[in-house]
């Protein structure tokens, strides 16, 4: 039965490969293809990102914020292990040369959390970091995510209280508002919101985890299933996944539903989102902010405000960030700490389909010389001051090629003599 | 404008019971022939599309709302909000396999033959219990009957076609009906919508 499927698969043109040839021919297949969730950048892409990466590292920068760099490979413990821990699948993980096992880098608070306990306590208090890494994680395959990803973000470190969250949304309203102009909205959250109700019904972990895992993806059904159970009753949880908007939201909370429930309200948490919604009105960023209050400690770090930046251009956040005072915990300090982090990746490919953006292609110039003369090509070059050209050394032998490659590249040839005249040869045009 | 995905087959039949039963002129869908995108009025585009497939739609964005089997949500456990039990399409989850059979005696790695590896790979997960699955994609009945598994995780409605070839339940694993799901952003982007659309549904059920 064997020889004949393998005889009938040489027989079928196009259908070269069948299940017993593949494990017999060397596996040549993939030194052109990169892996699932990878993939290489060029040109105008590259262009966008630097854009996207620029508009952003100025704002950090004007506002007092210093670049770190982390390495792409940390020990595993680091991602897999403490608060916010990721489950081992979403992690590339092997060993190092002593056997421990170590992984690429899947976020950059963490480090960032680690680098301050190994070198930077002696830093006068708050610190203001910034990133723009990679980080990588693994999805599954044929649902067009990828597994590496550029994250650029901020730190505000050992700062807590109600000026430290302005600046932190104020600075993500800001990167957003360079990027996108108008069209861009940030949604914040509250930890205490969803926390003081689990507490007040006394959950036990697992229920408490399963309500905000159903609470999280708005699960109507399973959460009206899951609250029959419980021995307290409380219809606050039933409302809170569609108490998102402005502050209405805030007050309908607050007095409408408080009137039935008032035992679960988080009136502190409350009353702070509504002066941080003041705060980012008297900024001018009233309409691009919105509460949810369904919002979910998604890294399971996050003690305080939570928040994620939309734009029109996409259905998943651009954007996200918010308050985690316990996380320097698992080095033994007690530091406050905030943060959020851009997505580059879906920034730049958000960028690309905008029909705002215009990016500046530079004319071209190739310049020849003789291979003696060569020298005075760099000079040539070098003189020039017009940063709307960009130039090319001739690599030909003759002017003929030159301007052959010239045509092909709808490039302008400027031809240096041996004492040094420049002709310029004009615009070539392809025809 | 809502774009609403509808699993073919079924759930089909049985949404457009309950549209019509809420008021909503479904005369368009009588002749669409084998068109796939219909305007039901000027606010409900509908669409038809596999089980799967109308998840992946709805995640991605392309389609706001999305009416499709738990089973299929369980199996492919997608980023979607699932708001709302349309209460039809009833059936379960079930552990089965030849009649009379107790699948938990003996010591080897128990076979399970399913249409839903995910499913089957969590229920004995979380019974702490090491099984081999094979993924079958249809009439997964005839897996023990060949001796091929030991076992079938696999939806009952009736029990019928179990007992039709000498197999019988074992265990219910969960309740399954039909969900209303909706893309994230389009959950807060068209909140007034949605909302009006999820109230005249429910006020018929």
């Amino acid at each position: 039965m064997i020889f004949l499927s393998i005889y009938r698969a040489k027989a079928i043109k196009g259908l070269a490969v069948n299940y017993f040839t593949k494990r017999s021919v060397n596996m040549k297949k993939n030194d052109r293809i990169v892996p699932d969730g990878t993939r290489d950048i060029l040109f105008e892409d590259c262009k966008l990102r630097r854009f996207a990466e620029e508009k952003l590292r100025s704002l950090f920068k004007k506002y007092s914020y210093s670049e770190v760099i982390t390495p792409s490979i940390e020990f595993n413990d680091l991602f897999s292990g403490g608060l916010g821990a990721l489950p081992q699948e979403y992690l590339y993980t092997f060993t190092d040369t002593t056997g421990r096992l170590i992984s690429l880098r899947a976020d950059s608070t963490k480090p960032i959390a680690r680098l301050y306990s190994a070198r930077l306590q002696g830093l006068t208090l708050p610190a203001r970091l910034f990133y723009n890494q990679s980080v990588f994680r693994r999805n599954i395959s044929f649902y067009k995510k990828r597994d590496e990803n550029t994250q650029m973000g901020i730190e505000l470190i050992g700062k807590g209280g109600l000026k430290a969250d302005i600046e932190i949304l104020t600075l993500a309203a800001k990167a957003l508002y360079e990027l996108f102009g108008e069209n861009f909205r940030i949604e914040i959250g509250h930890c205490a919101i969803l926390n003081y109700i689990i507490s007040k019904l006394v959950l036990d972990k697992q229920t408490a985890t399963q309500i905000r895992q159903i609470v999280a993806t708005k699960n109507y059904p399973r959460l009206e299933m899951i609250l029959s159970s419980l021995p307290k009753k409380c219809s606050v949880i039933k409302k809170l996944p569609g108490m998102f908007g402005n502050v209405d939201v805030l007050n309908e909370y607050e007095t409408v539903i408080g009137g039935e429930d008032s035992d679960f309200i988080a009136r502190d948490a409350v009353k702070y989102l509504r002066n941080l919604l003041s705060s980012m009105n008297k900024l001018g960023f009233g309409k691009n902010i919105l509460i949810d209050l369904a919002t979910v400690n998604e890294y399971e770090y996050y003690t305080g405000i939570m928040f994620k930046g939309f734009t029109s251009g996409s259905g998943q956040e651009i954007l996200s960030g918010g308050r985690y005072d316990t996380l320097y915990n698992d080095y033994d300090l007690n530091i406050q700490a905030t943060g959020f982090a851009c997505d580059i990746d879906q920034i730049s490919d958000i960028l690309k389909v905008s029909e705002d953006l215009e990016i500046k292609r530079r004319e071209l110039v190739v310049v020849f010389a003789s291979s003696e003369n060569i020298s005075k090509a760099f000079e040539f070059i070098d003189n020039s001051e017009d940063t709307r050209i960009k130039y090319e050394i001739s690599l030909f032998d003759g002017i003929d090629d030159t301007i052959s490659y010239a045509k092909q590249r709808n490039a302008r040839v400027v031809s240096i003599d041996h004492d040094g005249t420049v002709r310029d040869i004009g615009g070539i045009t392809n025809d | 404008m809502i774009k609403l995905a509808l699993t073919k087959g079924r759930l089909e039949k049985n949404t457009i019971e309950l549209f019509e039963r809420a008021g909503i002129d479904c005369s368009a869908l009588e002749d669409k022939g084998r068109k796939l995108i219909v305007n039901l009025n000027e606010e409900l585009n509908i669409l038809f599309a596999k089980a799967n497939d109308v998840i992946t739609y709805v995640e991605h964005g392309v389609c706001d709302i999305g009416v499709v089997g738990e089973d299929t949500i369980m199996e492919m456990d997608r980023p979607v909000y699932e708001i709302l039990d349309l209460k039809f399409g009833n059936c379960r989850f079930a552990l089965a396999g030849i009649k009379g059979l107790d699948f938990y005696s003996g010591f080897n790695t128990k076979t399970i033959a399913t249409k839903y590896p995910n499913v089957a790979k969590n229920y004995f997960e979380n019974k702490n219990m090491d099984i081999d699955i094979i993924k079958i994609d249809g009439s997964v009945e005839l897996a023990p009957l060949l001796k091929l598994a030991d076992g079938i995780v696999d939806i009952v409605e009736t029990g019928t076609t179990l007992k039709e070839n000498g197999l019988e339940v074992y265990e219910i694993i969960s309740e399954i009906s039909a969900r209303l799901i909706v893309n994230t952003a389009s959950f807060k982007l068209k909140k007034a919508e949605i909302d009006k659309f999820v109230t005249i549904i429910t006020s018929v059920m």
